[in-house]
């Protein structure tokens, strides 16, 4: 049950049109005492809303992609020599390019957790019922266009390559109060973020150490500065820009 | 001491800083069009091929997304006979891989050429905020610091973690001595992000040659019954490139409102797209275009972020460094996920693509037992049946083992780079 309840807290702190887009964790464990092929049905039928959902994102993500791409573009031939305009607009393009990094990442981070659900209620299914379906189907799973992430991971790459060189890591101004300031989201990106940490906190979580801890479970993780991380955020009270 | 090589980027921004003078328009005008959109001409000519997945594609079962799982009686075959898409999966890597080196290529021939690519205009992006002066062009080469504001301590702790997610040697601030010593160098490692770039043909060709393997697949696998829901349903996987080119094919109609889909549809001719795949593109583009400062999913009203314009302007700098701190601690966590995202899934598939070789050992094993079971005695079996358990199970525990430090060396790799 501890996946089903990291499933459903990641859910709850996702974007809201996300949220039914998920695996259904709960319901295929209530499915795995009646027929094979009612279970199946449903895995498959949740595998068709996984890549309905992915490539459909990932179709509005290289549109928009492209469109901030043009839009730094018309911006650095706007204000040539303006300044003062340029600053302004500049950090307007900062926010949409971290909040647009971070739902590219938070797409990677969907295809991830379904696909841990699924091979998750697999392994549940065959030790129930003494069966091998898990291997083969998870050998499907990995064709599956919603696991395939890899232009979706390239763009973010590219997010953060263009984020390093056009808006340096000028640590300058850090006080030393600065961590709980820091603290202090843009409201837009408040959902991303919250999103994002919860996505690591529950990574984190989940690969702690399982009782049923076997050859194919994934090492714990290794967050380096985890606590750094953590201890900067206060999910609990974040102060938004009006 | 050149600017680490990871970061193309800023090299070429900084190997054109020498280029002081010259304005931007003039910088634009040398560039040749290609270089900011994709040369729509070639593609024209080229059917850019994209990927097409289709609805029923996967484990040839029958069913039609509407009526959820309820028709599931008539459906897969019972136990293992799912089918497997090798040759789809592995295709894509090969292309993208193939896409890099290419790109690569051709974005350092471009650098050599056009030095001064990305010169004035950002020379500004280095200069956002007040407590960060212009450097002093003729300072040392050893990487200029402007943070002589910053308490010490709380400068290595920040240094630690960005050095750990940041690769460049000396920051991100561009070597000024360096860019006045060598005004012409160019670093042909560097990465210029992709898409600002022409699409090589070698990429298509390698595209072509991913296009038919996935069609060759859909006939096999489309069920009779449903083919003409599976048409309409087909699900298209856009790629930027053929983006690029739909964007031009738009911009040659006039526009995102004058062009009809038929029309664009008939400029790409691409043979895997439909009519429905470009109108559902063409108004997801239309909504793009007039809603440029709404965020993608979540929608943000324009009023919103109107006000928040507003706010930034009657704030004072501190509190608007204090955004852009907020924005960079979001852009770090965000990495990390992703980072950490692409580590599990790399042990994910390793995982079950070795627990599928010791299984397949031991199905062998099994094998070779059954036909034996007739001439070999009754214990010796036994024996052999237990050996072959342990054997599986040792394997896997060392396939943990190794899994775990692969994913600590990987995490090394990572971090290094």
């Amino acid at each position: 049950m501890k996946f089903g309840k990291r499933i459903k807290e990641q859910i709850q702190e996702s974007l809201p049109e996300w949220r039914d887009k998920f695996l259904c964790y709960k319901e295929l464990k209530n499915l795995i005492s009646s027929s094979e092929s009612i279970f199946v049905g449903l895995l498959n039928a949740e595998m068709e809303k996984f890549n309905a959902f992915f490539v459909e994102q990932e179709e509005d993500f290289i549109i928009h992609h492209k469109e901030l791409q043009y839009r730094i573009q018309r911006l650095v031939e706007k204000c040539e020599h303006n300044e003062e305009m340029f600053r302004e607009e500049i950090s307007e393009m900062r926010k949409d390019i971290v909040n647009f990094h971070g739902e590219m990442v938070l797409l990677v981070n969907y295809s991830n957790i379904n696909y841990t659900g699924l091979a998750k209620i697999l392994k549940k299914y065959d030790k129930r019922r003494g069966s091998g379906l898990r291997s083969p189907f998870m050998q499907k799973v990995v064709g599956q266009p919603f696991f395939k992430t890899d232009l979706v991971s390239r763009l973010v790459r590219e997010w953060e390559t263009t984020m390093e060189a056009v808006f340096p890591a000028t640590m300058a101004v850090v006080e030393a109060e600065g961590y709980e300031r820091s603290a202090v989201v843009t409201s837009s990106g408040e959902g991303i973020f919250r999103n994002t940490v919860a996505a690591l906190s529950t990574m984190r979580e989940m690969r702690r150490g399982s009782s049923t801890y076997s050859a194919f479970s994934l090492p714990p993780l290794n967050l380096p500065d985890s606590d750094l991380v953590f201890r900067s955020v206060h999910l609990s009270s974040p102060i938004p820009i009006p | 001491m050149t600017m680490a090589n990871d970061f193309g980027y800023p090299t070429a921004i900084s190997s054109s800083f020498s280029a002081l003078h010259t304005t931007v328009e003039d910088r634009y005008r040398k560039l040749p069009n290609s270089f900011w959109v994709s040369s729509g001409q070639e593609l024209m000519n080229n059917p850019v091929p994209c990927q097409t997945v289709s609805g029923g594609n996967s484990g040839g079962y029958l069913f039609s997304s509407s009526s959820g799982y309820c028709n599931v009686s008539t459906v897969s075959p019972h136990g293992r006979n799912y089918q497997t898409q090798p040759t789809v999966s592995t295709v894509p890597r090969d292309r993208l891989a193939m896409q890099d080196y290419s790109l690569e290529a051709q974005s350092s021939s471009l650098i050599n050429h056009h030095p001064q690519e990305f010169a004035d205009p950002l020379e500004e992006f280095f200069d956002f905020s007040d407590h960060v002066p212009i450097p002093n062009l003729q300072t040392e080469s050893s990487g200029v610091r402007v943070d002589s504001s910053v308490e010490p301590h709380k400068k290595s702790e920040w240094q630690d973690w960005a050095d750990q997610l940041i690769s460049a040697d000396d920051g991100s601030e561009p070597n000024w001595s360096e860019l006045l010593g060598e005004p012409s160098s160019h670093n042909p490692n560097s990465q210029i992000p992709t898409s600002f770039l022409d699409v090589p043909r070698q990429e298509i060709i390698t595209s072509q040659q991913h296009l038919m393997v996935s069609s060759e697949d859909q006939p096999s696998v489309r069920n009779p019954s449903s083919s003409s829901a599976a048409t309409s349903k087909q699900r298209m996987r856009w790629t930027p490139e053929l983006h690029e080119a739909f964007v031009e094919a738009v911009n040659q109609l006039g526009g995102s409102e004058r062009a009809t889909p038929k029309a664009v549809l008939k400029l790409l001719n691409n043979p895997g797209l439909t009519i429905y795949h470009v109108k559902s593109h063409l108004q997801k583009y239309r909504t793009a275009r007039y809603k440029p400062e709404t965020s993608e999913v979540t929608g943000e009203p324009q009023e919103k972020k109107m006000t928040s314009i507003e706010d930034i302007k009657s704030l004072d700098m501190k509190t608007s460094v204090e955004i852009t701190q907020a924005l960079r601690l979001q852009m770090e966590v965000q990495k990390r996920l992703h980072e950490q995202l692409e580590i599990q899934r790399s042990l994910q598939l390793q995982i079950e693509k070795q627990g599928r070789y010791l299984q397949m050992m031991f199905e062998k094993q099994q094998k070779i037992q059954q036909e034996n079971k007739g001439s070999s005695s009754e214990p010796s079996t036994k024996q052999c049946n237990t050996t072959s358990v342990a054997e599986v199970e040792f394997g896997l525990e060392t396939l943990t083992e190794d899994l775990t430090e692969s994913a600590s060396a990987s995490k090394k790799r990572v971090r290094e780079d």
